[in-house]
């Protein structure tokens, strides 16, 4: 009985590393079922393997993705705001640095403005350049358009041990604050309601 | 005394119970893991890289909200599959409908659009081989997934610095471990060859990179 064909060989074999004599041992052999069989899968799979190659994602997209679960983060800023809520993670929905064309749209170069939104929140964010500082104003609605007072609970996060700043949200559910270039995160209390964003960037 | 298991060794099931307890090492695995195949599906959907990162921001977004009532046996990777498909969608016709500024879009970056109709089971079947690769562990992971998955194609130089093997071994490593990778798939999912052949057949896997 012939000793059986491995499906090492029948990957080299397919992949064209073989010499002359074993690819004809080889292919004297494809009558049978199993190894006939045993080379379609071969085939598929480097098929597969080959086909298989992905994009890659930036390497800032991906640190942002494994930012999303902050729970101690934002149980400090919930704390720092009262009584427990309910939590919504707000989604960058534009990013003026990110799309010029908007920020051209929008009329402002010199500042970045980004929205952020969530199930029933919206914030609006602008970040401008006052020397080396950096001015945020900001803005929290409900989806409806309504604005939201309440308050920010807002931290840096390339600090560790930086303390949480507090601001109170006007009628029209705006607020202003003066910050260092950093990152930072935010949640802006409206009603039962906080609205977590999980990383700002300041530069 | 309990061995610690790396995260990056355990099942999207077990990674997923841990990001419903907070655990944030699972979450980044799970990221690590699945953030390319996300990223992969919203390119292929016709957006360009800006849009593709938002909506896998919006995917991934999903999932921690999500995590909590997947079921058991529940495919982490099919799921994704089909929630990222579906957000690409909706933003593309987003677009289309609000006439986007060419300028907004870089067009050279847009990946030509897949059959609609077949390409989560084509993708599903891809995510399937991948994680094939991943439960090989070892070298023979981490050759394959430099030679096959790696983004970045790197050649035989960049492969054999990286694993500290010499570049003439890589050849045979490569057949041994792809022999390895067969048997593996034969004996704990034979049917996924078979629906990989019925795929080239009919034409309708995803189209390469």
């Amino acid at each position: 009985m012939e000793p059986d064909v491995s499906n090492e060989a029948l990957m080299k074999f397919e992949l064209g590393e073989l010499a002359e004599s074993e690819i004809a041992a080889i292919r004297a052999r494809l009558h049978e079922p199993d190894v006939a069989t045993r080379l379609a899968h071969v085939r598929h799979l480097l098929h597969a393997m080959r086909d298989g190659r992905l994009d890659a994602p930036s390497a800032a997209s991906v640190r942002r993705l494994k930012r999303i679960p902050r729970p101690d983060l934002f149980a400090s800023l919930a704390r720092a705001l009262g009584q427990a809520a309910d939590t919504l993670i707000a989604t960058v929905a534009y990013d003026t640095r990110l799309h010029p064309a908007v920020a051209g749209m929008r009329g402002g170069a010199s500042a970045a403005h980004v929205a952020y939104e969530a199930d029933s929140l919206d914030a609006h964010i602008r970040i401008s350049a006052e020397g080396q500082q950096r001015r945020m104003t900001g803005q929290v609605t409900r989806t409806s358009g309504e604005p939201c007072p309440g308050a920010v609970a807002i931290v840096r996060l390339d600090e560790p041990g930086a303390s949480i700043q507090l601001i109170s949200l006007d009628d029209a559910g705006m607020f202003t604050i003066d910050l260092e270039v950093g990152r930072y995160a935010l949640a802006a209390r409206c009603g039962e309601r906080d609205l977590d964003i999980g990383d700002i960037e300041i530069s | 005394m309990t061995a610690v298991v790396p995260t990056r060794e355990l099942v999207d099931a077990d990674l997923i119970e841990l990001c419903v307890a907070r655990d944030e090492r699972a979450w980044d695995t799970l990221v690590e893991r699945h953030a390319p195949l996300v990223y992969s599906v919203a390119r292929r959907a016709g957006l360009d890289a800006s849009a593709a990162e938002d909506v896998m921001q919006a995917t991934f977004l999903a999932l921690f909200n999500e995590a909590a009532s997947m079921r058991d046996g529940q495919s982490v990777a099919k799921w994704l599959i089909v929630v990222a498909r579906r957000q690409a969608i909706r933003e593309r016709n987003r677009r289309e409908r609000a006439g986007t500024p060419s300028e907004m879009v870089d067009h050279t970056e847009v990946a030509p659009s897949e059959p609609e109709a077949t390409s989560v089971e084509s993708w599903e079947r891809r995510a399937a081989v991948r994680e094939a690769v991943r439960t090989l562990g070892g070298r023979c992971r981490e050759l394959l997934s430099l030679l096959f998955l790696d983004a970045s194609e790197p050649d035989y130089d960049a492969v054999a610095a990286q694993l500290s093997m010499p570049r003439g071994s890589i050849g045979p490593t490569r057949a041994r471990c792809l022999a390895k990778l067969l048997a593996h798939v034969r004996e704990q999912c034979p049917s996924l060859l078979d629906e990989l052949g019925a795929t080239e057949v009919s034409g309708e896997r995803p189209k390469g990179t």
